[in-house]
């Protein structure tokens, strides 16, 4: 077991220096985030002092998140978007990186007023990496997650009463029984499940997909969550009554203040639902900017791949071929190319081999093209 | 506006047994189980109802047991012989109903005498006269007791003529025994006497027999002609009388009274041991002691390997490695070698050897509910409860274990067979360095040691190994339904 | 010329809770060289109607009533399983199964698996059934010496595309995709309908795309079939059914589907799909229908042809 974890403990200087050089008012910062894997050797390679092989899940990336958004984390399965997702949340611990957050004042408080150690922070942002683990249960309720499986995310062998008391037990948010199930009763509501009374003593599988859903969501808001992870949350949804869901969502989001990370592989429903998108490929953000902006008009070849393989529902299409730009396969997250990650299946670089040396040395940073907009692409930066 | 609390546990608690219910009465093996194992309940529960403390308390007193037929079959068998075989009887005269001569024989003495007559009417004669005197004897002083038998052909034999204390604890009082077939003397008189009738042949043969047992009995009860040694000779129906008469040699020394016990040859419902002890109640209170034994052990230790299990695969990397090591070392020990050892050591009631069972037997679910918990571990709700901020030990009881649990009590459920029959080998080798208590293992070591499958006595080992048979299987009956229904890997 | 044609096909299921109506008189057909899109969401029957056809049904399901006529003349439903074995499966009409990637037997060689099918039903000797697979391979865009490699060193695509390659091994007139991309990354999944696309164009082979996703459809179909609860609500041709759809749930089913290439408000169908033990009374549909009658509740609609390819179970229509 090979524990590598660069972080040391980032003191207030370092906060400080982050949020002045980088845009004001966001809920979030990302810096610099790395998540490997870490695989078993054998027996002759640990006697041999090989480094371990690892798979560069997230593989340095850096991006804001700014209040009340929703921010679309999209990709092809592999990516690193849902390893991103729960690093965020602090489910995994990252080998690298910083989280600096921004809590809500109370919390704040609570995190540095009990105990005796300190917590680094700068104008009420915190790295929340940097919390000791103890401590951590403060932002947890801040942070909440929403899993892609609503039957599996659920206790089989716990009623939706108790599932949803859970938080509030744990967290001994609540002092009395009574007030316990008001609140649940009040979520419920909030989810619409309704009559609430008719859901408290059911077991999950009585309840359909989309109603389960929503129990996780629920379960979400009871705690006081501010910033909700939501990994392909309809994926396994019938498809009308994915709408359906979506729009509890963005009702919610305004009504509670909340902010998502939207985890999804399908672009149109990153794009009906997302104020910006991140575009994730083995690891790395190889596009990001304003949603409508990046799919009407993509920038980087993979976008382009990635937009002209989605099959739209209009008749024509059986007519013909249709033409995606890209070739071969996704490679192993264990043996990442040199250089751009993307180039053994880039087109583009077939089209322009003077850029094959740039492509295959060298990692194209995430810049700005147009404000607001990134792209790591060293052809699209020539032009 | 305040919400009315919705009083969901009783009312939940009733509907899941019910569902319970409807599932488990579809299986016929488990309604049986079921049965057998109300009945066993009930006899564990009610041993004191149907047989008494007091029989069980005395359990190694033997002269509490000196009234009963020794080695003798259960009366049932009565059913199956065509022989007419003698009721066991006992008689107690009391001691106003005895003739009392101060000054006899000499000056100084009292003497009571009584004549106890019984008429002998079978095709079979009992196994044992058994005269028990009751009274109490002064300190330092002794009585002098005489029993002569009057036969129906007139003969007069002078069984016993001794002088002694009462040295047996009956009650309230002190006794004396004089057991016919058991007592020397007396099984020494009834041969000396017998041997005037019998043919030179016949005493050398007998002379190798040892002087006491059944079969003197049944020299008592045969005609006075030859064979009578070696049981060729008729027996002698009609009125035997036997006279008792007690000597006191001071004032103090009292008589309570005096039993005339013809030992049947037929006794209880479960037959009788070499002691006289009556096999049922120890049958019985073995009842209880098995179940004690078996569910204990069966709790303890499920318990222990479900949370052993749970707690390596969740913890996982180094810990879990560590923790399968131990239990892999713990699992290969010979369990039953040790547990003799132990038990010899730490001498044992029940209570001890359930604990010291359960010290090796957690091993059992542990690789099962391990895996088991690896599985819930990958499960999404693991992870949302995580992300919720549940701790380990949270995780680990309510998530994981709670999955576990009703797997569990199958396992439970099919391990107290094993126990019981762990414990019965131990108390069957150990005797009397085991457990003190009459579990059945026990009683089948008291068989063995009597020699009871060379002496045909059938009853004292079939009835306990039944026993343990029947516990076994109510067990497994019931332990196979609950897995059917509960194992979720068998489930959907 | 009509290849396949289903007449009032009832495939139910009887279990201990009930009877589970899956397809409950389904008629369609299929002609030579035509795709026909059997869509709708989950519970809908569309498997189990692709099932019927392939005969395997498990227990407790059975084919209650209807036809399935093969070239108008081969009954199905009246065959025995061992002639469907031997004259119609694989060799007339073949099947790609739902997650099929992970059908693959690991501990067998690509090319055994293969020429397992082949040297099963024709009588080729196993030089002559290597050389076939190895043409198959080649045609569905995969190396030929993938016949040495195992499954577990093939990518997600690439054995979805073996186990098309299996499918067509006998040349059969049909072949049956049931979700075939819906594991599978998008640029992949664009990958094998272009390869389907291509393999019906040089094969000539009529197919039955069954999907949740109404643009894998599209990408096939020629001709659509929309189910809800074991029923065809509307059957016809792609440009009708994707453009000017007639039935309310079709309706309501395109409008949910967000878009790429514009913005648009999607909405929803509210409620849950119907019990098929004890479904609704009348139209199926009725408890979610925006434009449910009177009569809807208490008279299953009737088929009403629109026009001469184009069919709605409706009676808004009726």
């Amino acid at each position: 077991m090979i524990i590598v974890n660069e972080n040391k403990v980032t003191d207030s200087e370092k906060i400080r220096e982050i949020l002045e050089s980088s845009k004001p008012n966001r809920l979030i910062y990302v810096r610099n985030l790395k998540k490997y894997f870490f695989l078993r050797r054998g027996l002759l390679e640990t006697l041999k002092r090989k480094p371990p092989k690892s798979v560069k899940a997230v593989d340095d990336i850096t991006f804001d998140i700014k209040p009340l958004e929703t921010f679309g984390l999209a990709g092809e399965s592999g990516c690193g978007k849902t390893t991103t997702g729960k690093v965020l949340i602090r489910l995994y611990e990252p080998t690298g990186g910083m989280i600096i957050y921004k809590p809500r004042e109370e919390t704040l408080d609570k995190l540095t007023n009990t105990g005796n150690i300190n917590i680094e922070k700068y104008d009420g942002y915190v790295d929340i990496l940097s919390v000791p683990r103890n401590h951590f249960s403060y932002l947890r309720r801040e942070l909440q997650m929403i899993f892609q499986d609503p039957y599996g995310a659920l206790n089989p062998r716990m009623r939706i009463k108790e599932i949803l008391e859970e938080p509030l037990v744990i967290h001994n948010l609540v002092d009395s029984a009574e007030e316990r199930l008001d609140r649940v009763i009040r979520a419920l509501e909030e989810v619409r499940l309704i009559p609430p009374e008719d859901f408290l003593d059911r077991f999950p599988h009585m309840l359909s997909g989309g109603q389960r859903q929503r129990v996780c969501i629920a379960r979400a808001l009871i705690m006081g969550a501010r910033f909700i992870v939501a990994d392909e949350p309809v994926s396994m949804i019938d498809v009308s009554l994915r709408a359906e869901l979506l729009n509890l969502m963005m009702d919610l989001k305004k009504r509670h203040n909340l902010t998502y990370l939207f985890i999804t592989h399908d672009l149109a429903v990153a794009r009906y639902l997302c104020d910006r998108i991140a575009i994730m490929y083995l690891g790395k953000i190889i596009e990001m900017g304003d949603a409508d902006d990046l799919i009407d008009n993509p920038l980087h070849p993979y976008t382009k791949a990635l937009i002209s393989a989605i099959p739209e529902p209009d008749p024509e299409n059986r007519k013909r071929m249709r033409v995606v730009p890209i070739k071969g396969e996704v490679p192993s997250a264990v043996s990442i190319p040199s250089g751009c990650r993307f180039h053994p299946r880039c087109v583009v670089l077939d089209e322009h081999p003077e850029l094959q040396e740039k492509c295959l040395k060298k990692e194209p940073p995430l810049i700005e093209i147009k404000p607001d907009r990134y792209v790591a692409c060293w052809y699209v930066m020539k032009s | 506006m305040k919400r009315g609390d919705i009083p969901l546990k009783i009312s939940e608690l009733k509907k899941s047994i019910k569902e319970f219910w409807n599932e488990y009465k579809n299986y016929k093996s488990g309604i049986v189980g079921l049965v057998l194992l109300i009945i066993l309940a009930s006899v564990a529960a009610g041993a004191s109802l149907i047989t008494s403390v007091e029989d069980y308390n005395n359990w190694y007193n033997p002269t509490y047991w000196r009234e009963n037929p020794v080695d003798a079959p259960p009366v049932w068998v009565n059913f199956f012989t065509s022989k007419k075989l003698p009721v066991h009887q006992v008689e107690f005269v009391s001691v106003e109903d005895f003739k009392y001569v101060e000054g006899e024989p000499t000056e100084g003495l009292r003497t009571y005498s009584v004549n106890i007559s019984y008429e002998f009417k079978y095709d079979v004669e009992p196994s044992d006269i058994i005269i028990r005197i009751l009274g109490a004897v002064a300190e330092g002083k002794n009585a002098s007791i005489t029993i002569t038998v009057i036969r129906p052909d007139g003969h007069r034999i002078n069984v016993y003529k001794a002088v002694s204390t009462f040295p047996e604890l009956v009650g309230n009082y002190s006794a004396k025994t004089v057991s016919f077939s058991r007592t020397s003397k007396a099984s020494s008189a009834i041969i000396k006497w017998a041997s005037q009738f019998e043919s030179e042949e016949n005493i050398r043969e007998v002379s190798g027999y040892p002087p006491h047992g059944d079969w003197v009995i049944r020299v008592l009860f045969s005609k006075a002609e030859v064979g009578i040694l070696v049981g060729e000779a008729e027996l002698l129906r009609g009125e035997y009388q036997f006279s008792i008469s007690v000597t006191f040699f001071d004032e103090e020394s009292m008589l309570y009274g005096a039993k005339l016990i013809i030992a049947g040859s037929v006794y209880g419902w479960m037959g009788t041991d070499s002691l006289g002890r009556d096999l049922f109640v120890g049958i019985v209170w073995g009842c209880r002691l098995a179940l004690i034994i078996g569910v204990l052990t069966s709790v303890i230790s499920t318990f222990v390997g479900v949370f052993y299990g749970v707690l390596s695969a969740y913890k996982g990397g180094l810990v879990d490695e560590l923790m399968q090591r131990i239990y892999e070392i713990v699992a290969s020990m010979p369990l039953f070698p040790i547990l003799l050892i132990l038990s010899w050591k730490f001498g044992a009631t029940v209570w001890n050897l359930a604990l010291l069972m359960a010290l090796f037997w957690w091993t059992g679910p542990v690789k099962t509910v391990r895996s088991m918990a690896l599985q819930i571990k990958e499960e999404t709700y693991v992870e949302a409860a995580k992300a919720m901020g549940a701790g380990t030990w949270r995780i680990v009881t309510k998530y994981i274990i709670g999955q576990i649990i009703p797997y569990a009590f199958a396992i439970m459920a099919l391990n107290v067979p094993g126990a019981i029959l762990t414990e019965a080998g131990i108390s069957f080798l150990l005797g009397g360095r085991g457990t003190r208590e009459p579990t059945w293992g026990r009683i089948l070591h008291d068989a063995a040691a009597a020699g009871a499958t060379l002496k045909g006595l059938w009853w004292w080992v079939i009835l306990p190994g039944v026993m343990i048979t029947i516990t076994g299987l109510t067990f497994v009956l019931i332990g196979s339904a609950l897995d059917k229904i509960l194992n979720p890997m068998l489930k959907r | 010329m009509v290849l396949l044609r289903v007449d009032g096909l009832k495939t139910y299921f009887f279990t201990y809770r009930g009877v589970v109506k899956a397809v409950d008189n389904v008629s369609f057909t299929l002609e030579k060289g035509e795709t026909l899109g059997l869509a709708g969401e989950s519970g809908c029957g569309k498997s189990t109607t692709a099932y019927s056809i392939m005969k395997l049904i498990p227990p407790p399901g059975r084919i209650v009533d209807g036809k399935i006529l093969l070239d108008d003349k081969l009954n199905l439903v009246e065959m025995s399983e061992s002639e469907i074995r031997f004259k119609v499966r694989w060799k007339r009409i073949s099947m790609v199964f739902q997650g099929a990637m992970n059908a693959l037997n690991p501990v067998y060689t690509i090319g055994h698996q293969l020429c397992e099918a082949l040297t099963f039903h024709a009588d080729m000797t196993k030089e002559e059934a290597l050389e076939r697979c190895k043409k198959l391979l080649t045609m569905v865009g995969l190396e030929p010496d993938i016949v040495k490699r195992y499954p577990h060193e093939l990518s997600g695509g690439m054995k979805q595309r073996v186990f098309i390659a299996m499918a067509l091994v006998l040349s059969p007139d049909i072949i049956i995709c049931d979700e075939p991309t819906t594991a599978l990354d998008v640029v992949v999944q664009a990958q094998i309908l272009n390869l389907l696309k291509e393999l019906q164009q040089k094969m000539g082979m009529s197919i039955i795309i069954i999907s949740h996703d109404l643009g894998v459809i599209a990408e096939l179909s020629d001709k659509i079939a929309v189910m809800y609860a074991g029923k065809i609500a509307e059957l016809g041709p792609a440009e009708k059914i994707l453009l000017e759809p007639a039935h309310p749930y079709t309706k309501g089913l395109i409008s949910s589907i967000p878009r790429l290439t514009k913005k648009v408000e999607i909405t929803w169908i509210p409620g849950l799909p119907p019990d098929l033990i004890n479904p609704p009374e009348g139209c199926r549909f009725h408890p979610r229908c925006p434009q449910a009658m009177d009569i809807c509740k208490r008279e299953e609609p009737p088929t009403v042809k629109l026009s001469p390819d184009h069919e709605v179970m409706c009676w808004l229509y009726g």
